[in-house]
């Protein structure tokens, strides 16, 4: 086998081992760090800023043989890491800070360098080095390989992995694969000896992790004092259960969900709604039943209950562990709730979303002025509809009070009445009929056994005086939240880093120099990677939050986009080459149809190859057009073509142009300047990351939450010009 | 690879990047603050004392700067410096409050909410809170204002005498000085008792009970009850999750119990913190040995807030379990709270073991006490029942 493809085939397994772990140990944060869109979207940043260095890096190498021992070394570095940074990040946890408490940023920031550094800084490396070996041939088309191999772990990892194993399984089994793939395509090349010791060490590796226990001591590093007695990792979260005392704790990527016999929050989630409507022909409750707020409901004697719950892991867990209601008016739906709206005939007389405050653009969808309207639509004339906030009724500081302005002011656009009531949390109901307050005093009358919602615990003159107060703390005019411009999630936000003395001018202050030099340091060609990686990285997050916003969360259909834009990437990258080709030919006929000394003059600036430049310009230019029009065919989607493969065929084809092109123009940059090979490898591919963690970062947690998708896109549109003005001016200096 | 973005370019871009932003930077913190963060503007900054201000009566100058004597922070502050309960500012070389008139919270509660069990039972109490606080605690359930400044919240303009006027008004029989730390606004709560106590209104510390000797025993002059949270036996712990320590906290409760203060004791049980067995019976013991036989000991239910939200609810067989510890020891009346509808919420005579009082919630649902006794066999109930 030629040097060539023993490469390509570590690039695969590169690619598959790399996008693998990466799935994992976001998992793994998520649980540790009780994840919310802003701590992984500075995981992720981290996370490509590292590789991105690593592959810079990678510009000095001097390598040129595979088998290079000290390559050998680094090849096994990867491979070892996995199941111990799994480790390590719950280590970390338990170590610096108390036991129980929320990580906070700095912890996030330092844990997340700290346990994918040796990780990310050696793939970077190795990628660079990789694709620019004597003999690699096309970089371009080790881009595509490495990609590649990313498509199938997003697969494996996320249908196989997830459902299958735990996190340090997975893990394991992503070194094992990782092992094998070096070792066969250094034995297609040069036998047995050193694919021998590779595979050896591996053994012994595997062996040492799983007699010192690791998966077992760090669970018990997560939840002190308890036991975990079940630990499931779903594709739509890692589901956790342990026992203290008498009692079982759930948890859904380590946020405590709910604890067995906790009256107070079942009782508060149905009692306020249903007794509005006392004599309810159907109620819908989305989420959190299983809690004992599917008991509670039931004392109504409903005709009908759907309870749509999107995990069918959870359903089965909690089944195990807790005894639950049984009743054949029971309906209960694996289903996401908006998805189940869009084709549902049927008319609630209560809806209950009984989610946690929208902290994530994933849980806002519930808190939107677009799902409100779905939801009016299937309610009946005088169906009343509860939902969750932050508590606030000592105190409503400016932050919780624009939380709770913003979901009042979204609901009464839709319904005529809207009231908020200060107990454990913050319950809010909204109806186009009347709405009591007297809630203790209608649970006495209809004679309702409760332990906690009643006269007893809540007294109607205070619960005057508190909702009175907060009422009076809302702001009535102001802007709505939206699907696509999720001002909540923001608030939310701010909320939670109220937690951490926040310095939010610190903050702005680092990131913007972070962006400064990261964007100012790119020369004219890596300056269209730079913004082609923020472009990508963030149309991704648009399409994959406009999808769940359209037409509801649907965990294959994410993985789906995700292997689509990379699939994109892979194509744009491989058939490089040949559209490269085509276009000089097509060009050099024109030009010197027209004037036969163009091309000789322009060749004679700065080495480059005008025609391609010329493409790279072009494609910078559709980028931004491109960016700029998303919102059009989202607008067409949702109000033209609906629910409909056309629009999943056009859904897919935004996904795949965009990276198409990036995936292209990856291959201009690496093969236009006439320069050594490794530092157009390393300077594309930096760039391309730098770009995206950029981007990843920016759009999901600042300009989505702020500015909302419209502006967003508009916003990338213009850093694509920005980027397309480098590359020109730098052809005329 | 040719024709970077020369060193010159990207330092020029840099500096003009600077220059803007220095020009733009009040406005641009304005827009930060207010739309980003939304940081309340308007409000003193630290250190400037003004309306809601008023000269400490305990501090002391040092060659280091003003040192604080109202709890055991002592915090020595200078000019512009924040104080650890962000309520104390100096100026000119003296001592000032910033949480004076100014509460952020203030609403009327049951009495058995503060929990006060044995003390006026069934009647309202007047609740006032400013920002700030001398602990920082991670589970702490106001959080919002207990970990801000005055400065820094919105506040309503209360001073003493209106703030006695407007418990005269609501009905309430006490003011309860609450939610965040009343030793954080001391002066406050000093004045404000002081005027209560002259209009008949009854004074309700509900507190950590981290303060200084002098300041309690003047304060205590004016106080009727008080609900002391000892959040641990272990000075460990204090430090690590509280941020305070525990012997100041037992001298405020000797302190208290020797001045006739009506005096009960909160012990919030977190898990993996102060669930241990052990630590509540050498609580329970120094309690007993200190003459809390008759103080009534609430055994609260953890609920995740602020920042332990990776721990669980308190299961309630270690609630159960805390309380038959402090049983055993001898502790007369042991209540579960943050529990909805537990029996753990009655009082039962320490002798005959009927039922005195039986609550549902904040309301008395049966009393079989007659004349500060156990009607059945007559024993005394500890309390200030009328
Ligand atoms: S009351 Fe405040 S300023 Fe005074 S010592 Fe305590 S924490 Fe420091």
């Amino acid at each position: 086998m030629s040097q060539k493809n023993a490469i390509r085939i570590v690039l695969f397994g590169l690619g598959f081992l790399t996008l693998g772990f990466q799935v994992l140990l976001m998992r793994g944060f998520l649980v540790t760090c009780y994840g919310n869109e802003m701590v992984i979207g500075i995981l992720l940043a981290i996370w490509m800023l590292l590789t991105g260095f690593g592959s810079w890096v990678g510009r000095f190498s001097r390598f040129t043989l595979l088998h290079h021992p000290a390559l050998m070394l680094l090849l096994v570095i990867p491979g070892i890491w996995p199941a111990p940074a799994l480790f390590l990040l719950n280590f970390l946890k338990a170590v610096m800070i108390p036991a129980g408490s929320m990580a906070g940023l700095e912890d996030v920031f330092i844990w997340g360098a700290i346990v994918q550094a040796p990780f990310c800084l050696c793939t970077g490396f190795l990628f660079t080095v990789l694709s620019t070996l004597p003999g690699t041939g096309n970089p371009s088309a080790s881009y595509a390989w490495e990609s590649g191999g990313s498509i199938v772990a997003c697969l494996a990892v996320n249908f196989i992995f997830l459902g299958w194993f735990d996190l340090f399984t997975g893990a394991l089994l992503l070194s094992v694969l990782w092992f094998l793939t070096v070792s066969v395509s250094m034995s297609l090349r040069r036998g047995w000896i050193q694919p021998g010791v590779v595979l050896a060490f591996a053994a012994v590796y595997l062996l040492t992790i799983f007699r010192a226990g690791l998966a077992e001591q760090s669970e018990n590093l997560l939840f002190p004092d308890q036991k975990v007695v079940s630990d499931r990792v779903t594709p739509y979260g890692r589901i956790s259960v342990t026992r203290s005392g008498d009692q079982f704790n759930f948890y859904e990527n380590g946020l405590l969900l709910f604890s067995s016999g906790n009256t107070i929050n079942s009782e508060e989630a149905v009692h306020p709604a249903m007794v509005q409507r006392p004599d309810p022909l159907k109620v819908l409750m989305i989420s959190g039943g299983f809690s004992g707020a599917l008991t509670e409901v039931m004392k109504y004697h409903p005709g009908q209950v759907d309870y749509l719950e999107l995990n069918p892991e959870l359903i089965r867990v909690v089944a195990q562990f807790t005894s639950q209601i049984k009743s054949e008016n029971i309906r209960t739906i694996r289903a996401d709730a908006r998805r189940f709206l869009i084709h549902s005939p049927e008319q609630y007389d209560v809806v209950i979303v009984n989610l946690p405050s929208p902290a994530t653009l994933q849980i806002n969808r519930y808190f939107t002025a677009e799902f409100f309207e779905e939801a009016y639509r299937h309610m009946t004339p005088n169906g009343v509809i509860a939902l969750f906030l932050p508590t606030a009724s000592d105190y409503i500081s400016s932050r919780a009070a624009d939380l709770n302005s913003v979901i009042c002011r979204t609901l009464k656009h839709r319904f005529r009445n809207v009231l908020i009531i200060p107990l454990e949390k913050n319950v809010v109901l909204a109806s186009d009929s009347a709405l009591t307050l007297d809630i203790p005093g209608k649970i006495r009358s209809l004679g309702i056994q409760t332990s906690w919602v009643n006269p007893d615990y809540l007294d109607i003159s205070q619960l005057r005086e508190r909702s009175g107060y907060l009422e009076k703390n809302l702001q009535p005019t102001g802007k709505l939240n939206r699907d696509f411009d999720p001002v909540a999630v923001h608030y939310q936000l701010a909320w939670w880093l109220g937690y951490f003395s926040f310095k939010p001018l610190v903050a702005i202050a680092l990131y913007t120099l972070l962006f400064l030099i990261l964007a100012f340091s790119q020369n004219r060609l890596t300056t269209g990677m730079f913004t082609g990686g923020f472009t990508l990285a963030s149309i991704e997050i648009i399409l994959i939050l406009a999808y769940q916003a359209l037409f509801g969360y649907l965990f294959s259909m994410i993985g789906a986009i995700i292997v689509i834009f990379m699939a994109g990437l892979t194509i744009g990258s491989w058939l490089g080459p040949f559209l490269a080709t085509r276009w000089i030919e097509r060009r050099s006929v024109i030009r010197s149809k027209v004037d036969p000394e163009a091309e000789v003059r322009e060749n004679s600036l700065n080495g480059f190859n005008p025609a391609l430049r010329q493409l790279y310009f072009r494609i910078q230019i559709v980028l931004a057009v491109f960016s700029m029009v998303i919102p059009v065919f989202l607008l067409f989607i949702r109000n033209i073509a609906g629910f409909t493969i056309g629009s999943h065929l056009l859904t897919g084809l935004l996904c795949l142009f965009p990276a198409f092109l990036i995936g292209l123009e990856y291959h201009l940059s690496v093969t236009i300047p006439q320069d050594r090979i490794n530092r157009a490898v390393s300077g594309s591919y930096s760039a391309d990351l730098f770009g995206s963690a950029m981007g990843a970062f920016t759009t999901g947690v600042i300009l989505i939450p702020l500015a909302g998708v419209n502006a967003s896109c508009v916003l990338l549109g213009i850093l694509n010009l920005a980027g397309a003005w480098i590359l020109y001016n730098g052809r005329r200096k | 690879m040719s024709n970077p973005i020369s060193k010159r370019q990207f330092f020029g871009y840099l500096m003009a990047a600077a220059c803007a932003a220095a020009g733009g930077l009040h406005s641009f913190k304005t827009y930060a603050n207010k739309f980003i963060f939304m940081e309340p503007s308007g409000n003193p900054g630290p250190g400037i004392p003004g309306r809601y201000s008023k000269e400490s009566p305990y501090y002391v100058v040092t060659p280091k700067g003003v040192q604080c004597k109202i709890c055991p922070n002592n915090c020595i502050l200078r000019e512009g410096l924040e104080s650890i309960c962000r309520t104390h500012v100096v100026k000119d070389q003296k001592l000032y409050t910033i949480a004076y008139g100014n509460p952020c919270s203030v609403h009327v509660d049951p009495i058995e909410k503060k929990p006060l069990f044995h003390y006026l039972p069934a009647t309202l109490s007047f609740s006032i809170a400013t920002a700030g606080c001398n602990f920082a605690c991670l589970n702490c359930q106001n959080w919002e204002i207990s970990q801000r400044s005055p400065t820094e919240t919105e506040n309503t303009e209360l001073f003493p005498r209106q703030v006695v006027e407007q418990a005269v008004k609501s009905g309430c029989k006490s003011i309860a000085y609450t939610y965040s730390e009343p030793i954080a606004f001391y002066e406050y709560t000093f004045d404000t008792a002081r005027l209560a106590r002259a209009r008949g209104i009854k004074n309700l510390l509900i507190s950590n009970g981290y303060i200084n000797e002098k300041p309690l025993r003047d304060l205590a002059l004016y106080l009727d009850a008080a609900n002391i949270n000892l959040k641990s036996f272990s000075d460990d712990i204090y430090a690590r999750l509280n941020g305070g320590s525990l012997q100041p906290v037992l001298q405020t409760l000797k302190i208290l119990k020797e001045l006739g203060v009506w005096l009960e004791i909160t012990n919030l049980v977190v898990p993996s913190w102060t669930d241990k067995p052990d630590m509540i019976a050498e609580m329970c013991a120094w309690l007993m040995n200190n003459g809390f036989a008759d103080t009534p000991l609430h055994f609260s239910r953890f609920h995740p807030l602020y920042k332990l939200t990776g721990l669980p609810y308190t299961p309630l067989s270690i609630l159960e379990k805390a309380r038959d510890i402090a049983l055993k020891a001898g502790i007369r009346f042991v209540y579960i709270g943050n529990v909805p509808g537990t029996p753990a919420e009655n009082t039962y005579c320490p002798k005959c073991k009927k039922t005195v009082i039986e609550r549902r919630g904040f309301n008395i649902s049966q009393n079989n006490l007659k004349n500060a006794a156990c009607k059945f066999c007559n024993t005394p109930i500890a309390g200030v029942w009328q």
